[in-house]
């Protein structure tokens, strides 16, 4: 483990000398200035606040995917590619803790980019409310363990692939995790009859992580209460698809010839 | 009494890739043993399977069949990484890295303690001569530098043996000077140096064995003497009193003498054919074969390339 750590150092340095941060710097410049543009159309103040939370949560969001699929599928691929994980590996260092190296250092940097927007966030809602609203944490919370989850299936699709393919992946994972059964029931089975599409759908969607339940946006906008232990529940659920995925990884990177 | 185990030994290595249903053979059967405490030379053509091997040796890529070890651990093992330095072909490492920072997380993925990281990284800084340049960011090293950078990773953690591929590749003869009498010093403090090139003057200035592997088979190996013909071959020139030549193996010089390569056994019923074809011994003197022809003769001959 602490090998791990000592390469997520290494791997979290790449990510801020390369200044992966600097996207995360202009959307929490958007949300600061979220709620003074949303109060503008004078929707008064509850419905305003509900807005700007929506609005900021799916940026939020949306930046915490693209983050994980931008990072996880090229993290690996570039090491590969200049061949800088030789003298790593030859170490003694297993290529699963040079994995999860990988996904510690995307996870510290995931956490802390989340974090940073969470606190634009409420702080623009705060100012303009006069309230602190802690909601948003853990809506956020949510975004940063399915983006974890989307950049640990890059980095697995990047071992075998192409970081572009590793990214259409994580992308379709994303996509798929966050398909609803009453998307695929309203728009697949009703509306298209279209029985196969909505067999295929399923099958894929029973074969990912469910990212749904990571969807903590409308109930934190709207103020709707969580099933006890729901929280720590999601992170359990996070926690096995993690150490599936880093398992198969495992599997798969030990038997590739650098 | 216990023997002291090679420091290398591959024993019937074969290593078949497969791609697209296409199967590549890059080595068949090979067999090496290296002494503790030298520099051996491992030279080939491009192709060859010479990274093969070292890929093998560090454990970075899995033998179909056969064996590598190293000083008698099985290649690949935790006791096998902790005896080995190793500085891969033309590695970009972790640019954005500076060099001391660098060789710091080396040093803690090898488990070196606070007190010995202290000590030993700026020791293997000064020794590669990057010292001045510890704080500079690798990006900002040139070609040689990063070479003299991957020597300091690669002694580190003080390793008994230091496999190093294509050391010198596309650098300047002054860089690559600096690089070898770095090796020698570094053999000098006792360490066994695998070395692979095509550059087969570096070879025969600084390595005490080698072995020529082609198209993934050993064609040659051995202390560079008697590996070159040291004391085996003679060189002798005649002058015979009317031309041509009586044997079609001597070859005539410019100045209408002829010279032949000849085994020492051969010596005598050569002297005795000049004697009876009139000739004149002109000179008679030892003579060793060239690394470089003597590659050129394992790597392009008929036989090596049908096999």
């Amino acid at each position: 483990m602490k090998q791990a750590w000592d390469l997520s150092y290494l791997y979290l340095l790449g990510h801020l000398r390369r200044h992966v941060y600097a996207g995360a710097i202009l959307v929490g410049l958007i949300l600061l200035a979220l709620p003074s543009y949303v109060s503008a159309f004078s929707l008064g103040t509850n419905s305003f606040e509900r807005v700007s939370k929506d609005f900021g949560l799916t940026l939020i969001g949306f930046y915490g995917i693209v983050m994980a699929i931008l990072i996880g599928s090229t993290t690996v691929a570039r090491d590969l590619q200049s061949r800088a994980l030789y003298p790593l590996l030859v170490r003694p260092l297993s290529r699963g803790v040079y994995l999860s190296g990988h996904l510690l250092a995307l996870a510290i940097i995931l956490g802390m980019t989340l974090f940073g927007l969470d606190i634009c966030l409420t702080l623009a809602l705060g100012i303009k409310t006069g309230k602190v609203d802690f909601s948003v944490g853990w809506a956020c919370y949510g975004v940063f363990l399915q983006s974890i989850l989307v950049g640990a299936v890059c980095i697995l699709a990047s071992l075998r692939c192409s970081p572009a393919l590793a990214g259409t992946v994580g992308a379709a994972t994303a996509l798929l995790g966050n398909l609803s059964g009453a998307f695929i029931r309203f728009f697949l089975v009703e509306d298209r009859g279209s029985a196969v599409s909505a067999a295929l759908a399923k099958g894929l969607k029973g074969a990912l992580p469910n990212l749904t339940l990571f969807s903590l946006k409308d109930p934190m906008v709207h103020q709707l209460p969580l099933p006890p232990g729901y929280l720590l529940s999601i992170s359990y659920y996070g926690a096995i698809w993690l150490a599936i995925f880093m398992l198969l990884g495992n599997l798969i990177f030990r038997r590739v010839d650098l | 009494m216990t023997q002291t185990p090679p420091a290398i030994e591959f024993r019937n290595l074969r290593k078949v890739y497969q791609a697209r249903g296409e199967r590549r053979v890059a080595l068949e059967g090979l067999s090496l043993s290296v002494p503790a405490g030298e520099i051996y030379g491992f030279a080939g053509p491009n192709g060859a399977g010479k990274s093969t091997s070292i890929k093998i040796l560090v454990g970075l890529t899995q033998a179909s069949s056969g064996s590598a070890r190293i000083f008698g651990h099985q290649a690949g093992t935790r006791a096998a990484r902790e005896l080995v330095g190793f500085l891969p072909e033309v590695t970009l490492y972790h640019e954005f890295m500076g060099a001391e920072e660098l060789l710091a997380v080396h040093a803690r993925l090898s488990g070196m303690s606070r007190a010995d990281r202290k000590e030993r990284i700026p020791e293997v800084l000064q020794t590669v001569g990057l010292w001045e340049r510890r704080a500079s960011r690798l990006k900002e090293f040139s070609k040689g530098m990063k070479q003299r950078f991957g020597i300091a990773q690669a002694i580190l953690t003080r390793p008994k043996l230091l496999v190093l591929d294509e050391l010198t590749s596309g650098l300047d003869p002054q860089a690559q000077a600096n690089l070898l009498s770095l090796l020698e010093a570094l053999k000098a403090e006792g360490l066994t140096i695998f070395f692979s090139s095509h550059h087969l003057s570096e070879i025969e200035k600084i390595c005490d064995s080698v072995a020529i592997v082609h198209l993934g088979v050993l064609r040659c190996h051995g202390p560079l003497d008697s590996v070159l013909g040291d004391g085996q071959w003679c060189r002798l020139t005649v002058r015979f009193p009317d031309q041509p030549s009586p044997v079609s193996t001597w070859v005539r010089q410019g100045d209408g003498s002829f010279v032949c390569r000849l085994g020492r056994d051969q010596i005598s019923t050569a002297l005795e054919g000049v004697n009876q074809a009139g000739g004149e011994l002109l000179e008679l003197r030892d003579e060793k074969d060239s690394l470089e022809s003597l590659f050129h003769r394992l790597t392009t001959e008929p036989e090596a390339q049908a096999s």
